[in-house]
């Protein structure tokens, strides 16, 4: 039994790195919670899709980068599409490197789109080896006996308690920055903790749905809390 | 697909997207609503008995649809961005026709942009969604399938729209004001039209609040993914 729990306890650890690096964001948690004993493959069903139309989508705009005339509205729709799809299954950084690469494709920009290219070739094949590697890891935990729907269920409890933390976030929560305030100054513990915590959070929503000034908010807020928690340690 | 034995509401889930459509359906199914989903507007349409070159004339009183609606469509839920009839399209159309107008229709996009919420809901959108949709949107389209369930009975079920569009981004002026069909208001079923069209209004008296002011196209003028990893 030991073996299964630590083996369960590794995937939660595991599970819980990603969103604080923000590989994957609540979308993915969310796509979790829709798995249950009448559909225990959904989780992987979707991310599958995602490769797929992953893999498709980027070979058509390497394509469609390589011709001597560039066609930046197609290229557009593509990358469209795979912002889309990255958001649907919570990849938040392959969502991220696609909204500025729209941002270069609109400027007409093909150094840009290059670059662009690259990042989101980058991004796309680091999460997919992190998600193969949490799907291998519930194969062992299932192979030996184990639930992995436990697992499930403690992973979005660390994603309640981030959640809970800065109060239910909205779209239109302005009080984001004020609440991240609050947060640090009744956390206790290490420097290091409080900013592991905090990047976790801030990485862990959905940055790219933040207004540019809410989001600068944030960000000059973390650079606060963090330089106050290393005076203080 | 026939008519459902308790009164279970069917939704009609519209989305060019495989894995999005895999999604609402999920989420749908998970909500206790029967689901169709289709890859486009036309076929949604062609679910709905309204064939787009139909012969009989969408202005005619109490036009039954070809002989389709055997299956019962409480509510359609359509993406925004989709290639040949976008969302919005298909909301006009639905709208424009006298057999389907009382089907309540919401509307689902990845991009935030005030003008596009607006121009959908003051076409007749009941609400609108920002993708990824989430479990606890859903809870928002009971009422509005309600009503048309209770639509025969030609009571006023228009107390409760859910009014959480706070949530939604509104622009301080509507740039593009359609005006509604006039013809709508010669037809028998009065009543349901008028709600919605005074719920309408009300909604738009409260869509004030706008305190972000996020300009049309916020995609493009947010900051980079890759420089907001915060400072570690």
């Amino acid at each position: 039994m030991d073996g299964i729990v630590q083996l369960q306890r590794q995937l939660v650890d595991y599970t819980a790195s990603l969103f604080h690096e923000g590989f994957l964001d609540d979308q993915f948690n969310q796509l979790q919670q829709l798995q249950d004993e009448s559909n225990p493959d959904f989780v992987v069903e979707v991310v599958t899709l995602f490769f797929e139309d992953a893999e498709r989508l980027l070979n058509e705009l390497t394509k469609a980068l390589g011709q001597p005339s560039i066609d930046f509205k197609r290229l557009d729709t593509h990358v469209h599409q795979l912002k889309g799809s990255s958001s649907s299954i919570g990849a938040q950084r392959v969502q991220g490197v696609c909204i500025s690469f729209r941002n270069s494709c609109e400027e007409q920009n093909v150094e840009g789109c290059l670059k662009n290219l690259q990042q989101v070739k980058h991004e796309y094949s680091l999460v997919k080896s992190k998600l193969e590697t949490l799907f291998r890891m519930e194969q062992q935990i299932l192979a030996a006996g184990g639930s992995v729907s436990s697992v499930t269920t403690e992973v979005h409890h660390v994603c309640q308690r981030y959640t809970r933390s800065l109060g239910p976030y909205s779209l239109q929560n302005a009080n984001l920055p004020n609440k991240l305030l609050r947060f640090s100054s009744t956390s206790t513990g290490h420097a290091s903790a409080l900013r592991t915590h905090l990047v976790g959070m801030v990485n862990f929503f959905q940055i790219s749905k933040m207004s540019p000034g809410q989001h600068s908010k944030v960000v000059t807020l973390s650079k606060q809390i963090l330089m106050h928690s290393n005076c203080m340690s | 697909m026939g008519m459902a034995a308790e009164s279970q509401f069917h939704v009609l889930a519209v989305d060019d997207s495989l894995i999005d459509r895999k999604l609402i359906e999920r989420l749908l199914r998970t909500s206790s609503y029967q689901v169709t989903t289709v890859d486009s507007g036309s076929k949604a349409l062609e679910f709905l008995g309204l064939r787009e070159n139909d012969e009989s004339n969408p202005s005619t009183p109490s036009v039954s649809p070809n002989n389709h609606q055997e299956v019962e469509v409480n509510l359609v839920i359509t993406d925004y961005c989709m290639p040949g009839m976008t969302g919005y399209d298909l909301l006009k159309k639905i709208k424009e026709s006298s057999s389907l107008r009382n089907i309540p229709v919401v509307i689902m996009s990845s991009e935030n942009v005030p003008s596009r919420i607006s121009r959908c809901l003051e076409e007749g959108a009941e609400e609108f969604f920002l993708k990824p949709v989430r479990l606890s949107d859903l809870n928002k389209l009971k009422p509005h399938m309600k009503k048309t369930k209770l639509k025969d009975q030609k009571q006023g079920t228009a107390e409760k729209l859910e009014n959480s569009e706070v949530q939604q981004q509104q622009p301080q002026q509507a740039p593009k004001s359609q005006d509604p069909q006039p013809e709508s208001e010669s037809h028998s079923q009065t009543t349901i039209e008028q709600q919605q069209q005074s719920l309408q209004q009300a909604n738009n008296n409260k869509r004030k609040t706008m305190e972000q002011g996020l300009s049309p196209e916020t995609d493009r003028t947010r900051p980079r993914y890759s420089g907001i990893a915060t400072v570690v």
